[in-house]
Formats: structure tokens, sequence, C-alpha cells
């Protein structure tokens, strides 16, 4: 019995150490991302009405849904960073510099791996998405997200990017 | 050329224009909600309705461009088994199935419409089952089931006196028309007649298309001989099969307003499919009692899209669908390939490319991004489509992938395409009046599988 709660004991201490040290890195919370940049197209792209900011949750998806660092913030060999320091900020933009999401037949066909990886929106797309679906194979149903709806916030419109 | 003229149109052109002007004033002022969804994308791409005169077209191939590298479609690349495959089951028997069940215990008829209330979500499924369980009887859809059960290629309890002597025929013109009118009566909505081109046939049939695991795959070859046949090795059509009856099926427009991905717009799809399974194996009977080969065919054994618009009965749309003067995109397809002499129906055009060209309104409102929103065909899928797209025709190619998945994300077919296409709202109408679609006015309409009367046929 003594030992038991020795051991609830120090469970709890190692808990409260955890917490702490998830709270001092100040991770962001909530990541809101703009779904409707424009960019990266062929100047012929209707944009979906599906295409409003995204609300990443950016903790949940770490402390809920199992997410590591690594899963997201890779090198450039796509391997987790190593030696992660959670002071430091690892945006996305710094490496896919260019704004938008390159898409349609026309663009894909005429951009390789690289050139389509430089475009943010195709970036974060391959991340999210394929994450989501490998999770979904593994389950053999589609229980997290895929579709442009779920994710994105409906966006009005009443334009065609020309 | 043929004046157009509606014969389904439940709303005058002055209705739509009220409707649009509400549309356009809650778009302005962003009150949205409430709007039909077709009405609303309408008035906010600023999209007129087409207004068109059906004149004559080109064959599929010529349409197409289609490449001299274009190849027959196997379908062991079709989207429901590359997406069985990547999940590991099948992707409409179990994964949409999981989340469809799961919608009905909370109580959800599916994304389309705010409701939550089991008992309404057995009733929607309950409708649904109603509508399309000759569909799983003679199919399900037909995929892989060439030369199966109701689908068998040969005749069926039919005296041998009828089929073993054919009837000679004279006025092939005469014979054309009473088969359509045959089609009519087996259940279709419109039957065209062509010469079949062989490259709408599928290079293979795929028996575990629904399924996960390494294709079984037959080839479809075409040989010398007078009755289909089946070997170890492949699925035999007589050389002699140089025609094929395809026949159109209108769905109820009301079930798909409630959509995307409801209960509603499964039912919608599995009373197309219902149908044209009975249509297709009823007419390849008739045939056969003539003295004729026949192969009915609903998703299987050949391209419905292609068949259709060389049978004159449409254009190929945007959305991947046939688009038809009458209906719209709002019609399944299925056919009857046969060696019964007939009098081919001539293509027809009514300009759709070009509308399709400036419109957009379906790949923007696709839920999951499966429709091209370049503005220009092209004669490649984009790589993201692959295997599933068959390069070397001119058009606007769907990812099968993305369209599916979202299926079974949200555990119904869509449809939304096929909802909020202007042509579908220029020939079909709005069935609940402009007014915002919702369950319980679908059950309390007079109008029951709206879009199916005053079909003249």
């Amino acid at each position: 019995m003594v030992k038991k709660i020795i051991i609830l004991c120090l469970a709890g201490l190692l808990g409260l150490v955890i917490g702490a040290a998830v709270a001092q890195q100040a991770v962001p919370e909530l990541i809101e991302l703009d779904g409707a940049r424009e960019g990266g197209g062929t100047g012929n792209i209707y944009q979906s009405i599906f295409s409003g900011p995204i609300k990443f949750t950016h903790v949940k998806h770490v402390q809920h849904y199992g997410a590591t660092c690594g899963d997201c913030h890779h090198d450039s060999d796509f391997e987790p960073i190593e030696a992660y320091n959670p002071d430091a900020v690892y945006a996305c933009g710094e490496c896919h510099e260019n704004e938008g999401l390159l898409q349609g037949p026309i663009a894909e066909n005429n951009a390789s791996r690289e050139d389509q990886l430089a475009y943010r929106a195709n970036a974060l797309h391959m991340r999210c998405v394929g994450c989501h679906q490998m999770y979904n194979n593994l389950n053999q149903v589609v229980r997290v997200a895929e579709s442009c709806k779920t994710c994105h916030a409906r966006r009005p419109q009443d334009w065609v990017i020309k | 050329m043929t004046d157009y003229r509606s014969n389904n149109m439940r709303f005058s052109r002055r209705r739509f224009m009220q409707i649009m002007a509400g549309a356009s004033l809650a778009s302005a002022t962003g009150a949205i909600a409430g709007m039909p969804a077709w009405a609303e994308a309408t008035a906010r791409r600023k999209v007129s309705l087409p207004r068109f005169k059906v004149g004559a077209g080109a064959p599929a191939a010529e349409r197409y461009q289609c490449r001299s590298d274009l190849k027959r479609f196997n379908n062991h690349h079709n989207a429901f088994k590359v997406v069985s495959d990547e999940l590991g089951v099948s992707g409409t028997g179990y994964a949409r199935n999981f989340n469809m069940v799961r919608n009905i215990k909370d109580g959800k008829i599916g994304y389309g419409v705010p409701v939550e209330d089991p008992v309404e979500a057995r009733l929607f499924m309950a409708l649904t089952i109603a509508s399309s369980t000759w569909n799983t009887f003679v199919g399900p859809f037909g995929d892989g089931r060439e030369n199966k059960g109701f689908l068998s290629w040969l005749p069926q309890k039919l005296p041998s006196d009828l089929t073993a002597n054919p009837l000679p025929l004279e006025n092939t013109a005469d014979v054309t028309r009473k088969i359509k009118v045959m089609a009519a009566y087996a259940g279709a909505d419109r039957a065209g007649v062509t010469l079949l081109d062989r490259r709408w046939v599928l290079a293979g049939a795929t028996r575990n298309v629904h399924e996960a695991g390494p294709p079984d795959t037959k080839p479809i070859v075409f040989r010398n001989t007078d009755q289909p046949m089946e070997t170890d090795q492949d699925l035999v059509i007589p050389d002699s099969v140089r025609y094929a009856v395809v026949m159109l099926f209108v769905q109820p427009r009301a079930l798909n307003q409630l959509g995307p991905s409801t209960l509603a717009t499964s039912t919608s799809a599995g009373q197309g499919y219902a149908q044209m399974g009975l249509a297709a194996v009823a007419l390849a009977q008739a045939i056969r009692s003539l003295g004729y080969v026949a192969i009915p065919g609903m998703n299987d054994t050949a391209l419905n899209v292609p068949l259709a618009i060389d049978a004159g009965l449409g254009e190929l749309g945007r959305l991947g669908y046939l688009i038809t003067p009458e209906f719209g995109p709002h019609v399944r397809i299925a056919k009857v390939l046969t060696n019964l002499p007939l009098a081919p129906d001539p293509p027809i055009a009514f300009g759709v490319t070009e509308y399709c060209t400036s419109c957009g309104i379906c790949a923007a409102e696709c839920p999951s991004g499966a429709i091209s929103a370049d503005r220009d065909r092209t004669f490649e899928p984009s790589q993201s489509t692959m295997p599933c797209g068959n390069p070397g025709a001119l058009k606007w190619y769907i990812n099968g992938k993305k369209c599916l998945r979202w299926w079974i994300e949200s555990g119904a077919g869509c449809s939304r395409c096929m909802d909020v296409c202007p042509y579908t709202v220029a020939t079909m109408g709005d069935a609940f009046n402009g007014k915002p679609p919702n369950p319980e006015a679908f059950w309390n309409m007079d109008h029951y599988a709206y879009g199916r009367r005053g079909i003249k046929y």
C-alpha cells in the first residue's frame, strides 16, 4: 500500500514537471493559416469556396493526437530536426518560400516535386493531408479529415483568379 | 437544329430571377444562410443559366481529340479499387459504411443537412434501401460483374426457338425506334444508339474492384464467335457486336438538393443504379428474344460517358459527368452492347465545353477539390490522380481518389457538383421552389421523385 502511494506521488510529480516544461515552451496553441493565399497557379485557376482560414490546433495535435515536433518540423532530408530547440522558431515559410498553392493538372504536370514543395501551401497539404491519409489508411477507415471542406472554413467569393 | 425546351422546368424563368435576386442580395450582404446551394453558387459567381440550341456534334473520340496512345481503360485502375488498396479494406463496402453507420447512430443524415434525429436518420436509411435494393441485387453498380448473375452475357430463361432464330430485319430505322420504346418500357428515361467504338470498352474486367488485394482482372477481348463467352483467360465479345443502345435514368432532384453527402444523395444515386440494372437486363433479354447477342452493362464492360456522347445523348462536362439537354448531368447511364443492326443517332452539341470553360461552379463547390479548376482541358491527368486517370483524351480530368475518399469520410455519396451545375438548374429546376432544402419538406412533397414527371418517351 505504501509502495503504491509512493509510486502515485512520483507519477504526480513527474506530471507536474512535464506540464511545467510544456508551459515554458510557449508553443502557440492555435495557429491560423490563411487558406486563400493566391499564387502558384497557372493563371487559370478557380479557387475553391472551401479555401478559408484553417485553425490548426498545434498543442492538441501534440498532447491529444500523439504527434511529435519532428512529425512536422523536418530538415531538408525530411528527417525530424535533431536536437529540436523549443525556443527556436521553425516556421514552414523559412524553407517553403513561395506563397500559395500550385494546383491543377496543368500546373502539377509542369512542376517537379521540388518546385511544388517550394510553395508553402503545397508543403502544408502534403504534410497535413499526407499524415491524415497515412493515419486513415492504417486504421482502414477515413476517420480524420482529408477533404477541403472539413479543414478549410468556407470562404465566400465572387471572383475568378485571372 | 432543334430549339431546346425543357419539359421538366417546374419553375419559370421569372421565378428563377426572383430567386437569384434574393441570392444576390444575400450574397452582397453576407447573409448566405438558407439559400439553395445552386442559387448561392450561381449568384456569387454571377453565372448566367445556359440557354442553348441542340445542334450537330462530334463523336467522343473527335471531341476529346483522342491521341493515338490512348489505351482502353483497365478497371483495376478504377478509383474504387485504388482507394480500397490504399485502405486495405473495401472502400465502399467497409470504410464508407463504417462512417455511415456512425452518422446514423449519431442521428445524422449526413453532412448536408443539420439534422440530429436518430429516427429520421433511420428513416432515410430505409429510403436508401428502398431505392437501391435492386442495384444491390443486379450489380451492385455493375463493377466487376461482367457476365455475372443478372448481368449474364447469355440469354436467361428464354425459349431457344426465339434466341436461336434471328428475326429477319429489313427496316433498321423502324426496329431502332421500337427498341427505344422497349427501353422506355424497361425503365429508361431516354435511349440512343451508336456504333460501338471499341476504345470505350474496358481492357479488363476486375472482379474485386470494390475490394483490397491483388487485382483479379480478366481481359475483355473481341473474337469471331457467335455468342459471348467467358474462358479461364478472358471474356470474349463477338466481333459482330458493333452497336450499343445507351440509356439514361434521371435521378430525383430533391434528394440531390439535400446534399452534399447525405443518405439522401446516396438514395438518389441508388435509385438511378437500381433502375439502370433492371432496364439493361430487360432490354438485353428483349434483344436476345429477337435472336441477337445482347450484353447488358451498368458501370461494367465499357465506359458509359463516351458511349452516351456517341449515341447523341449529351456532352461531357467539367464535372466528369455526361451533360444532357433534357436533364443536365442529373442522370445515370447504362447500355446494352449488341449485334442487332440498328440506326445510329448522330452526336449532338449544345455548347457544354464552351460553357464549362468559363463556369467552374462545380470545381469551386466540390468539397474535396476533385474537379479540375484549370480553365482549359488537358490531355494528361494531374500526377496526384494517377493511376486512376487515363491519359490521351482532351478533357477535364477528375481526381477519382479525392472524390471517393470524401464519400468515405462523409459516409455517403456526395452529388454536390450535380446539384449546383447550372445545366441541372436550367433543365431540372428547383425541387423546393427556391426555398431552403430540408428533409421534412422532402417527405411532404406531392411530386415524389421530382424530375421524373412529364418526361416524353
